[in-house]
């Protein structure tokens, strides 16, 4: 009788950490685009991002409308939209990888864990590959995924015009940060 | 004395122009967002209606919609906080994957605390776009910068 009571019990809490699969629709994804000697701040918060992973197989998936941006200053908001990564024509922005080192992460068992991630980022109509460490952070069944990385304008066809050219970078620093639920079958 | 005078006007003119495109390009630089209180909506409708939008045509909807004021009046499906306190409303009913999340605004942030579930509201937001249901979470629309208001 309490053998069985406890098989129940270990089954069930088995069963509630071994979601395979973890996402979030409110990821958030913020850049900072400020050339080194700029008076002032160019970046933006994007809070609705969608991110899931696959724990068995590593798969990771972001996509990020890119209309989502939040600025400070609206004039900064329209120039991102409309003359940097043209908003109208190019409304999303996705990454598809692999955490390539997946079988040392436990997704069962709270902790830190490192994470490599490869994989391909389409933005701007461009597909580039990216390579970057991040983190892992394991805590009550939840997944918080942290990473930067930097995406070189010029790669993704983004032109940055000479008049602000000491206050826009010739990269945006992206800062990753997402808590993933399990996802219920 | 008549030279002068013409001068001083042309100087003067000058001056009053400096300034006015100062003044302009200050105010343009330091612009804020519209604040959504008092801005008109461009659409007025269900959620539902715009859902179904859509998802029938992602371009066209895109076009006619991204990027203007919503007001869209649905029910209270769920409500995410985040770690840092942030809510988002999300509308549609709990028979459909599909549906509205509002990323509401810091300015309201407060009062969307007290929302009750499954009670209807009208919200205000800015249509971002259409998140296809290419991942099998259901598709979505998001607004952002969202506030309730009453009706």
């Amino acid at each position: 009788m309490k053998i069985s009571i406890l098989l129940i019990a270990v089954l069930s809490i088995a069963s509630v950490s071994n979601a395979q699969k973890f996402f979030t629709k409110t990821g958030k994804i913020n850049f900072d685009a400020t050339a080194p000697k700029s008076p002032e701040n160019i970046d933006g918060v994007n809070k609705n991002s969608i991110c899931v992973i696959d724990s068995k197989t590593g798969e990771l998936q972001f996509s990020v409308l890119m209309k989502g941006f939040e600025f400070e200053r609206a004039l900064m908001m329209e120039h991102f939209n409309e003359n940097y990564v043209e908003s109208d024509k190019f409304n999303k922005t996705t990454f598809k990888g692999n955490i390539t080192n997946n079988e040392s992460i436990n997704y069962s068992k709270d902790g830190v864990y490192p994470a490599k991630v490869k994989g391909k980022l389409d933005m701007h109509g461009q597909t580039k590959d990216i390579e970057t460490e991040g983190k892992i952070i394991i805590k009550a069944g939840k997944v918080q995924v942290t990473a930067n990385f930097n995406a070189q304008f010029e790669d993704f066809k983004i032109a940055i015009p000479q008049l602000v050219a000491d206050k826009v970078a010739k990269f945006a620093k992206i800062n990753v940060d997402c808590t993933l639920d399990p996802l219920a079958k | 004395m008549k030279r002068k005078k013409i001068i001083y006007r042309i100087i003067f003119i000058v001056v009053l122009l400096t300034i006015g495109v100062g003044l302009y390009a200050y105010n343009e630089y330091n612009r804020k967002n519209v604040d959504l209180a008092d801005a008109k909506p461009a659409f007025v409708m269900s959620e539902t209606e715009l859902i179904k939008e859509f998802s029938q045509d992602q371009n066209a909807s895109n076009k006619k919609y991204l990027g203007k004021i919503m007001e869209l009046s649905g029910n209270i499906k769920k409500i995410d906080t985040d770690e840092n306190g942030f809510h988002t409303i999300i509308l549609g009913s709990s028979v459909n994957m599909n549906s509205v999340r509002c990323s509401i605004d810091s300015s309201f942030n407060k009062e969307a605390h007290d929302l009750v579930i499954g009670s209807s509201i009208t919200i205000k937001g800015i249509c971002t776009g259409f998140n296809a249901d290419d991942l099998g979470l259901g598709s979505d629309v998001i607004l952002n910068r969202s506030i309730a208001i009453k009706k």
